[in-house]
């Protein structure tokens, strides 16, 4: 067991299942199409090349988590290194990419479902599989691995049925030079675009404190997630671009499942679609297991509330971060809004990749002497190259995920302000509030009492009523909770 | 100090409540569950604005009425 109370019951089939399983989602069973249309049969070359990409940060990972094998992953190394408000960032956008990420996994396997039985309510499936998930989570990381690396092995199965069935049989109509039509453009657009079905294995670092033998397992089983994704990725993109044109591919919605129709007939179709909710689920279990480990860390260090780094004494995991985190991830799931949850995503993970490689860098120089299991090769090449490549990403990034990050930033800052200013002066300025809200609604209520506002005739007398005594009621307790509030004893 | 103990965690979870009790509101309005958008004369151009006030309100609420509960 961890001195923090977490067990260590991972080996290195459950990291490496975790790595896999928090990449593999079902964004690769749609994103291969319109990224063959920006590259063309070069597709093949792109996908080999985002995995090269995300090797260089794995291996900061693996240099880091072998160093430093406690909970929280990239917030803790970030925390070594730099402390303070970075540190704090990382750890929110870490936190809060994983809560997106487990929204819009748990939204994309109910949009699946929802094609075979189109009656299905989208956001309550998805909150169904959240909880589902979130049970097994807080029965212990050892039934979260064993879940997981049970969905990664079919998984695995059907994508080399796949595959072999493409390769021995499939049809050989496409094209098999490697043509750009739009040239590096074209291929420098695709690699921005399709790099995301890479994020997500860095989820073993976060489990680290969870880990048997860390100094070892952490670096083998963050490489050889990362080199089994480059693997996994370029052989399907192989057979699909050979079955079917890169035109084809481009205006299908789902091209996996139309090519695997094409070569299985309706027995691929099924196959793949299954495919695809398993690697929503696993992606689902992922985000849990990691974004709870981050609160724990974050609250372990004061900036989140004490509650979430309570360890459960008979199951051994943060039971509270694991069902708080899901909560907020309910919330999440429960809006549908795929497109906004993926944008959110996307921002912090790579976000996250730049700070992980400027916390190896910094770590380097401020401690020199730190037991390092395993080292990046070619440093300072590795990171730099790592940094690079992250921020490039943003270049070609829809303007929309800057946007939605400038406003992540801010409440980050606002959190980080509200954590280190002390308890007692955010519930004074809570009390504050609760009078103004108490107000307000107060003279709503004077407003609609004299007849200012005209409620009786915009609504039935009955709900006008209840309205008009429901907002005094309102009023009462804000000003109460207010008046309390503000004289209350605070952790000073 | 009993006594304001008490108060404190009463008031607390009725200021919770109610702003669970808006979220939950802002999600029905939001999916025009029971067909409340025309009950309530709004139109769909103003239910964005609505949900935002509606879930600013409610976790302004639930966070104010934590600190009495847990005062």
């Amino acid at each position: 067991m961890d001195k923090s109370g977490l067990r260590r019951e991972l080996g290195l089939l459950h990291a490496t299942m975790f790595g896999i399983g928090g990449a593999i989602s079902a964004g690769v069973f749609v994103m291969l199409g319109h990224a063959t249309s920006l590259a063309g049969a070069a597709i093949i070359i792109v996908l080999p090349l985002c995995g090269i990409i995300n090797l260089f940060t794995m291996c900061s990972y693996a240099e880091l988590g072998a160093a430093i094998p406690s909970a929280g992953g990239e917030y803790t190394f970030a925390k070594v290194a730099y402390g303070g408000l970075v540190a704090f960032l990382t750890g929110w956008f870490e936190w809060i990419s994983n809560a997106f990420f487990a929204a819009l996994s748990s939204v994309g396997f109910a949009y699946i479902v929802s094609y075979i039985v189109p009656a299905i309510n989208v956001p309550l499936t998805a909150i169904i599989m959240i909880i589902i998930f979130t049970v097994i989570n807080v029965r212990g990381v050892k039934e979260a691995g064993t879940v997981e690396t049970m969905m990664m092995v079919v998984l695995l199965i059907i994508l080399a049925m796949y595959f072999l069935v493409g390769w021995l049989y499939g049809p050989g109509t496409g094209t098999l030079q490697l043509s750009a039509p739009r040239g590096f453009l074209g291929v420098a657009e695709a690699t921005a675009y399709i790099f995301v079905v890479y994020l997500g294995a860095e989820a073993i670092a976060v489990t680290q404190a969870e880990i048997k033998n860390p100094s070892k397992t952490i670096p083998r089983a963050i490489i050889l997630s990362a080199i089994a994704l480059i693997v996994v990725y370029t052989l399907i993109a192989y057979v699909t671009v050979r079955a079917v044109s890169p035109e084809i591919l481009g205006r299908e919605v789902s091209p996996l499942t139309y090519v695997a129709g094409q070569m299985m007939g309706p027995l691929g179709t099924i196959l793949i679609t299954i495919a695809g909710m398993i690697a929503a689920l696993s992606s689902l279990n992922t985000s849990i297991v990691a974004q709870s480990r981050v609160a724990y860390a974050l609250s372990r260090d004061g900036y989140f509330p004490t509650a979430f780094s309570k360890i459960h004494r008979r199951f051994g995991v943060p039971h509270v971060a694991v069902i708080l985190s899901s909560l907020f991830t309910i919330a999440l799931a429960a809006t549908g809004v795929i497109q906004f949850v993926g944008y959110a995503t996307d921002f912090g993970f790579i976000v996250g990749f730049t700070l992980v490689n400027l916390s190896l860098m910094k770590l380097r120089q401020k401690k020199p002497n730190l037991k390092r299991p395993f080292k990046v090769p070619l440093y300072p090449f590795t990171p730099i190259a790592g940094i690079v490549t992250s921020l490039a990403l943003l270049l070609f990034i829809d303007m929309k995920v800057l946007a939605l990050g400038v406003e992540l930033t801010i409440l980050a800052l606002l959190a980080y302000y509200i954590a280190i200013v002390g308890h007692h002066r955010v519930r004074v300025a809570f009390g504050g509030m609760s009078l103004g809200i108490g107000a307000f609604t107060a003279l709503v209520a004077y407003l609609i009492g004299v007849g200012f506002i005209p409620l009786a005739t915009a609504l039935p007398q009955p709900l006008a009523t209840i309205l008009f005594y429901g907002l005094i009621f309102v009023s009462v307790i804000s000003f109460l909770a207010g008046v309390l509030n503000m004289t209350g004893k605070g952790q000073r | 100090m009993e006594a304001r103990k008490i108060v404190s965690k009463v008031v607390g979870v009725a200021q919770s409540g109610i702003g669970v009790l808006a979220i939950i509101f802002g999600y029905i309005l939001y999916y025009n569950l029971f067909h409340i958008q025309g009950m309530l004369n709004v139109s769909a151009q103003n239910v964005p604005l609505y949900i935002l006030l509606l879930f600013i309100f409610g976790l302004l609420s639930v966070i104010s009425g934590f600190f009495l509960i847990y005062e």
